[in-house]
């Protein structure tokens, strides 16, 4: 896992205007990370979020979900699980590469400390999804619950994109 | 004026000192490609092998002379690194406009029990048609990881009868005839392997 610099998300997704809200009223953050993308149901741990999408690959394969995360409080957070109604299993996977092999292993939680931003991106940690309740197309919107080490919970919209996306 | 017999020859010369110099520029332009990718021209044998294509078919490597010819292992239930690499390739090929027929990218599957011949069908079609793929035996599939030193196991089966694999992440490519050429390792940009694949084609 590598924290990024907040500025990428930024460009997309205004976490210091998310933040300067955050400093007035803190139990708005819910909210204003709400309002910015347009993709948060609940109000939920200070977590700014961009480019939420699942890669479709054809029948019931397993799929992966990618999205970055910006922990926008001022405590750290630690991502413990996630489920959805489209999938009966959900897992966090890491893709290892040694020497010229690769592997995934599973990863218990994502911890993202105050600031930071996380990618779960191709080649790195992903969301694994397992068992489709039903079939899925492109430009479908998969609901996807992110809960948390301190049981805060926050619900995203994934995106489902082509195969051949990155 | 008019020229005499030895300015006459100091003319040819300097014609055939041209043309030699047209030439060396010529051919110093044609080897001095750079290419993206690791040169393994000197240390991979040519693509060799015998599998079944997803119309259960047998072929070998004779069915893709006259093609640049991507060669990758992976399993279907790879949600990542396969599908990551495979869309690479993809969009790579899509930037090759009317080249795109000359390539084709070989996907061979290391974990063939779960990839019956149907789900690595629609797997590889998922991108594109240029992309192939292939199952073998385990022993054909054991004397192809031989050849190009590439290393494959799969785990225990837990309660649900899912297992890890691990699997290599290198692409090879090979010429139109079959010779191998270059290695990627982890590097999925369209860009830099559409550059790497033109040269291919153009070369042939």
């Amino acid at each position: 896992m590598q924290p990024i610099d907040t500025a990428y998300s930024g460009v997309n997704f205004h976490p210091r205007r998310g933040l300067r809200h955050m400093h007035i009223r803190t139990w708005a953050t819910g909210i204003v990370a709400a309002l910015v993308l347009g993709s948060v149901h609940a109000a939920g741990p200070s977590i700014s979020a961009s480019h939420a999408r699942i890669r479709l690959l054809p029948g019931d394969l397993p799929l992966a979900g990618y999205v970055d995360l910006t922990n926008t409080g001022e405590g750290p957070l630690s991502l413990t699980g996630a489920s959805s109604p489209m999938f009966s299993l959900v897992e966090f996977h890491k893709s290892v590469r040694e020497g010229g092999t690769v592997g995934m292993v599973p990863v218990a939680h994502v911890d993202l400390s105050p600031q930071a931003t996380i990618r779960l991106a191709p080649g790195g940690i992903h969301l694994m999804l397992i068992g489709r309740s039903k079939p899925l197309k492109i430009d479908d919107v998969v609901p996807m619950t992110l809960k948390f080490a301190d049981g805060r919970m926050m619900t995203l919209n994934f995106l489902v994109r082509s195969a051949t996306t990155q | 004026m008019k020229l005499g017999p030895t300015h006459k020859r100091y003319r040819r010369h300097c014609y055939a000192l041209m043309l030699c110099g047209l030439l060396g520029i010529l051919t110093a332009c044609s080897e001095d490609k750079s290419w993206n990718f690791t040169d393994i021209s000197t240390i991979m044998p040519a693509l060799e092998f015998t599998l079944t294509d997803t119309s259960g078919k047998t072929v070998d490597a004779s069915a893709y002379r006259g093609k640049v010819t991507l060669l990758f292992f992976g399993y279907t239930h790879c949600p990542d690194v396969c599908p990551t690499t495979l869309a690479g390739i993809s969009q790579a090929i899509g930037k090759l406009g009317p080249q795109a027929d000359s390539v084709r990218a070989l996907f061979v599957t290391v974990d063939p029990k779960r990839d019956k011949l149907e789900v690595l069908h629609a797997y590889a079609h998922a991108f594109g048609p240029q992309v192939v793929g292939l199952r073998g035996t385990d022993d054909q599939l054991r004397a192809l990881a031989k050849r190009y030193h590439v290393a494959y196991s799969l785990g225990e089966p837990d309660k649900q009868g899912s297992y890890a694999v691990t699997h290599s992440g290198t692409v090879f490519i090979f010429d139109q005839q079959g010779r191998a050429r270059l290695l990627a390792v982890g590097d999925n940009q369209p860009d830099r392997i559409a550059h790497d694949l033109r040269q291919l084609i153009e070369q042939s």
